[in-house]
């Protein structure tokens, strides 16, 4: 780690997980860069809040951009920004697979790519994107939002061979329903209960229990920790 | 020489310099830098681009993307030497700069 504060970047931290997060590695040291379609609600956030939507590739270049003015590198990257889908694949109109799409996947892969761009100048940096204990469990009523987060694995898996030599790690935490998470509200509470109900654990995970698994794989001193991904509550 | 030139020539030294893997790696306009005969894998490859990528943007203000479909689909490959690699990079700086 660099003299400066280690410099971190979360997608998605206007509320939610992302929003917990920043304020934690914030108080941790970090000097933790966030971003969300719009301005904070709050004039003051615990991340330096660029405004960018990271499903437009032109946002994203411009968000790294930013970053690379202010810190001048990146050494954490996580990608939590997602949107959220909750019906049946035979009620689903198209135009739902192209907007989870877009930001779940396609937001994920710019920034990836774009965040990977920046680590491998320093020859070192560590990746995390968020996915979803939906994919192992195959919930009935996820088949986009699962299947969107089973193509962000399978990119984690992909990169981490692209990425190994530049001293870059990139893995995935996949996420039952979490604490103050807000995914039990948008996917339906029944759902989530009956998603819950399958796994070891038997309940939501906590923050603190995703942050226990981000340090572990930021913790890491080589990259053989990469190409995993880490299913909280045992999906 | 142009600034271009001396942008991607002191990039490539650079690179050179941080990644030993590749000694045949010289700052030469007829170095072949990747398919038959060339110097890089293909992972070198695209870390040089990204490296080039960063000078230009450091050295004259320029955001370009070099390996964007654009340069797969070019008739002759920007990638193949560094006289190519700079070429290719020329122009993306002018058409960045006339825009």
């Amino acid at each position: 780690m660099p003299d400066a504060p280690p410099v971190m970047l979360i997608t998605g931290t206007r509320r939610g997980i992302g929003r917990l997060l920043a304020g934690h590695y914030a108080t941790a040291g970090y000097r933790v860069f966030g971003c969300g379609r719009s301005a904070l609600d709050e004039s003051t956030g615990p991340a330096e809040h660029i405004v960018a939507d990271v499903g437009q590739e032109a946002d994203v270049a411009r968000m790294f951009g930013e970053v690379k003015k202010r810190a001048g590198r990146l050494d954490v990257l996580i990608c939590n920004a997602g949107v959220t889908s909750g019906n049946y694949l035979a009620l689903t109109p198209g135009e739902t697979i192209r907007r989870v799409l877009q930001t779940n996947f396609a937001g994920t892969f710019y920034v990836v790519r774009d965040g990977l761009k920046m680590m491998m100048r320093h020859r070192s940096g560590r990746i995390i994107c968020i996915s979803s204990a939906h994919v192992p469990l195959a919930t009935p009523g996820t088949a986009v939002y699962g299947a969107t987060k089973a193509a962000v694995e399978q990119m984690v898996r992909v990169v981490a061979r692209e990425a190994g030599p530049s001293g870059v790690s990139i893995n995935a935490v996949g996420l039952p329903a979490l604490d103050g998470g807000g995914m039990a509200e948008e996917l339906g509470e029944k759902r989530i209960e009956a998603t819950m109900g399958q796994l070891p654990s038997k309940g939501h995970a906590t923050i603190q229990e995703l942050i226990h698994a981000i340090d572990f794989i930021i913790s890491a001193p080589g990259i053989s920790i990469t190409g995993q991904v880490i299913h909280l509550g045992g999906a | 020489m142009r600034e271009i030139d001396r942008v991607v020539y002191d990039a490539v030294e650079q690179f050179k310099n941080d990644h030993l893997e590749y000694p045949g790696l010289d700052a030469r306009e007829d170095v072949v830098l990747f398919g038959e005969g060339g110097v890089l894998d293909s992972l070198g490859l695209v870390n040089l681009i990204v490296a080039v990528e960063e000078a230009i943007e450091a050295d004259l203000g320029v955001v370009v993307t070099i390996a964007d479909e654009h340069a797969l689909e070019a008739t002759e490959n920007p990638f193949r030497t560094i006289e190519a690699l700079t070429g290719y990079a020329a122009r993306l700086v002018s058409e960045a700069r006339g825009a």
